[in-house]
């Protein structure tokens, strides 16, 4: 576990120091029109506000089903070809897949999967 | 010499190879397209006059970046914008810790191994590690304030964590045939053949989880056809506000990300560092070693070069087309996939 | 509890004028919803440069230098316009020959608009491979213009009265090689491209126009054809020698971008078989009726509406004279004018921000020349 931290430790003083290493190279200058947002050279429509649809949220949580999903079958996967009993593990995992497969035909008739 | 030590030097020496990779990545990039679109590529940059087919702009671009302004907007969340590149950057590379690299070799009377760690949950580690970097897009997009990065990163956010879900299943289908999920396992096993002729790899067990896994990596290192979070004709990108070296970073993680997942299809696909018939030459151990290595980075190689070259010959999807794509299209695939794997597993 | 309406989740922003997807100095002031556009306005005036007031303080022939630069990659059609409309109201002959070049050069020009074009489309949609190919054969076509008028982009070539030079020795074998090479090149751009998968995908049943609004705007060109409307200047008020070549006008029905993109993948073909049709049957002569002095030229009062049809669609010059050495009045009617404005803002509501720009290039709209 040594070369982990190691590991963490260098990639991390790395990381920091070359993206803030140009702040000690690099000129420096002030202009007002720098300090603007990028809208195309236009002026501001108006301000910055955290707003978006919907969909994006359901794409987290549909994310979110289908990744704690994997994380399980994961182990079952790891196990499969050793273990002497395949069927009673394969019908366990069967019943997590029709499970599985419940869940996203649904979220496909519901339209969670519409984007426009 | 101490544990310490070994694993300092390993750490460097993959940093080392990782960043002359990243760093070449993108002259290889450039001169790439150069030849499919009619050009020269960059062939100026020189020290002393010599030139050699722009060997040193990679060298250029990089000493350009860091001496450019630091520059900050004041609307931005300072702390944030700060700390954004500085995330992505560290946990895409840190993926590289759990890559082995070849058969372990003797120095002495002490085996050293090729790969700095090799804990038994290799996969799920990496799949972690870079999905974490996808934070940093997050934070950056968000900390700028501007309208544009903000779309970006929405975007980013939904497309990488969408593709995600392909990924990992199609992966599951391979953990099932590997039966492992140690990286040097998964070699040690594709190092047999079927039938005595056909290599035991991961592409000939899994044709299907191996399309699913191209394509998924492909929209998960955000490049062309799905560069939709910096298409800059359309949104100009999560990273709009960010300039010089910073901006840099973002661009060099693309290129890091993009080497990790090379080098995760040479390992779960192609056999690692496995040459075919190699054993039958009748050579000895050593340069059987040798040899593999140098074959695991042509084979690293070769994979990046062709996931460079789909940018070239695609347009970009739109964004409901590329969310079908991936819940609609690949989802299913690698979900069918894994059903059938886990069937003949089971059955054999 | 503050209630949410639909007008919070709305993000106003500008698009343009510094905006890598938007072809020229023009802006877009658009409203979003998620990644939907609800409306999008215009905004032009960042090219502003007053060509048709200036006009009328300068003398006819002084005006070639502005005329070509009313849209900035396709100049002859305006040039050739300009000299029409002065032909027509000083009633100069032109001679048979300079009639045969002109439409050469008008084709050649449109054939070059046609490669720039390819490179836009496939430019905004990501695929940058289509662009540097384009704009290098694009070149074999400036090639040409160089060694036939001294000028790339601005030839002021044709003059009232005829052309300014004849063609050089063996040029016309030089026009055809470079047709040649365009037809064996173009293959390529299928494959790249028009057949691409992700193209047509792309491209289908976006922007979808209703055949009502082709009359009622005054769409004109491709974006017309592409609805079905067989309108072409060229077959319906013959202008030069169109009457004497060969061709059929072509349509499409699918009224949306890809229909557009395929009218005008048709047209690069219809247009090199122009030119081998022009160059075959080209008649010996004279190629330029002596002007009096133009510095004293007078035109007597009168006005007149000339057209063509340019690339992107039916471009017509207003001239009005009052027997000064200057035009009275010079007004332009622009293609872009109707297709930025009134067609792109009809065009927008429910289109996803990604097709915008493709929408932009898919009509090929021009600012310069929206803004004379």
């Amino acid at each position: 576990m040594i070369e982990i931290l190691i590991a963490i430790i260098f990639f991390g003083i790395i990381a920091l120091i070359s993206a803030n290493i140009s702040g000690f190279l690099g000129p420096k200058s002030k202009n007002p029109t720098k300090e603007t947002p990028f809208e195309c050279g236009s002026p501001l429509l108006e301000k910055f506000s955290v707003s978006y649809t919907p969909i994006y949220f359901f794409v987290a949580i549909a994310f979110l089903i289908f990744d704690v999903e994997a994380s399980y079958l994961l182990m079952w996967a790891l196990i499969l070809r050793g273990v002497t009993d395949k069927l009673t593990l394969l019908i366990v995992g069967g019943l997590f897949f029709v499970i599985i497969i419940l869940a996203f035909a649904y979220i496909w008739k519901k339209g969670g999967f519409e984007w426009e | 010499m101490s544990v310490w030590l070994i694993a300092l030097i390993k750490i460097i020496v993959l940093f080392a190879w990782l960043m002359l990779f990243a760093l070449y990545a993108t002259l290889l990039e450039r001169k790439e397209s150069a030849v499919i679109q009619d050009r020269h590529g960059a062939n100026r940059a020189s020290i002393f006059g010599i030139s050699s087919f722009g060997i040193f702009q990679p060298f250029a671009d990089a000493l350009k970046m860091l001496f450019k302004e630091d520059f900050i907007p004041d609307f931005a969340d300072k702390k944030m914008f700060k700390f954004a590149p500085v995330l992505t950057f560290f946990f895409s590379s840190l993926v590289i810790i759990a890559i082995p690299f070849g058969e372990p070799i003797k120095i002495g009377d002490k085996t050293i191994s090729l790969q700095l760690i090799n804990p038994d949950i290799a996969l799920i580690l990496i799949f972690a590690l870079s999905s974490m970097s996808i934070y940093g897009v997050i934070l950056g997009g968000w900390s700028s304030k501007n309208k544009y990065a903000f779309l970006g990163t929405m975007r980013a956010t939904a497309q990488i964590i969408s593709y995600e879900v392909a990924l990992i299943f199609s992966v599951i289908s391979l953990i099932m045939v590997y039966s492992s999920m140690k990286l040097y396992d998964i070699v040690l096993f594709q190092k047999a053949y079927l039938w005595g002729w056909l290599p035991r790899w991961g592409i000939f067990l899994q044709p299907l989880a191996f399309i699913v896994f191209i394509i998924a990596a492909i929209a998960e290192t955000k490049r062309a056809p799905f560069d939709l979070p910096e298409s800059e004709s359309e949104i100009i990108g999560f990273f709009v506000e960010y300039s010089g070296i910073r901006f840099g970073v973002y661009m060099l993680t693309d290129f890091i990300e993009t080497i990790m997942l090379s080098l995760l299809i040479t390992v779960l696909f192609l056999g690692g560092w496995h040459i075919p018939f190699i054993e039958r030459t009748g050579l000895s151990a050593n340069w059987i070693k040798a040899i593999e290595i140098i074959g695991f980075q042509i084979k690293t190689f070769l994979v990046f070069g062709f996931l460079l070259l789909v940018r070239w010959t695609f347009p970009r999807y739109r964004f409901d087309q590329l969310m079908e794509l991936g819940w609609k299209t690949l989802v299913p695939i690698s979900i069918f996939n894994l059903i059938v794997t886990a069937i003949v597993i089971g059955l054999l | 509890m503050k209630k949410f309406s639909k007008k919070d989740r709305e993000v106003k922003l500008f698009v343009g004028p510094q905006h890598p997807g938007v072809t020229g100095n023009m802006s877009f002031e658009i409203t979003l919803e998620g990644d939907i556009l609800t409306s999008v306005k215009t905004h032009v005036g960042y090219l502003h440069r007053a060509f048709e007031k200036l006009m009328e303080r300068r003398l006819f022939i002084q005006n070639f230098p502005l005329v070509c630069r009313i849209c900035v990659p396709e100049s002859d059609t305006n040039e050739e316009n300009y000299a029409r409309a002065l032909e027509e109201l000083s009633g100069i002959e032109v001679p048979e020959r300079a009639k045969w070049i002109r439409t050469l050069v008008l084709e050649l020009s449109r054939l070059q608009m046609f490669m720039r074009w390819i490179g836009g489309i496939a430019g905004t949609m990501g695929l940058s491979t289509a662009p540097q190919w384009s704009v290098g054969d694009r070149d074999y076509i400036l090639d040409l213009f160089e060694e036939l008028t001294g000028g790339r982009i601005y030839h002021i070539y044709i003059l009232p009265g005829g052309v300014r030079r004849d063609l050089p020795e063996g040029f016309e074998e030089r026009v055809l090689k470079v047709m040649d090479y365009l037809e064996k090149k173009l293959p390529d751009y299928d494959d790249l491209i028009f057949e691409n998968a992700v193209f047509k995908k792309r491209l289908k049943g976006i922007a979808k126009i209703d055949p009502s609004w082709v009359e009622e705007i005054g769409v004109t060109g491709p974006v017309a054809r592409a609805c079905g409307f067989p309108f072409d200047v060229r077959k319906e008020q013959p202008y030069e020698v169109y009457d004497k070549l060969d061709f059929e006008i072509i349509t499409e029905n699918g009224c949306d971008l890809y229909s557009m993109a395929m009218v005008r993948r048709r047209e690069i073909d219809l247009s090199i078989n122009l030119i081998r049709q022009i160059i075959e049957k080209m008649p010996k002569g004279d190629v330029w009726t002596p002007l009096p002095n133009v510095l004293y030229w007078k035109i007597p009062a009168g006005e007149t509406y000339v057209k063509s049809e340019a690339t992107r669609g039916e471009f017509g010059y207003y001239v009005v004279t009052d027997g000064s050495d200057k035009p009275r009045r010079v007004h332009v009617r622009g293609v872009s004018t109707p297709h930025a404005y009134t067609l792109l803002e009809r065009l927008v509501p429910g289109m996803n921000i990604s097709d915008f720009s493709v929408a932009i290039v898919g009509l090929q709209t021009c600012p310069p020349e929206i803004e004379r």
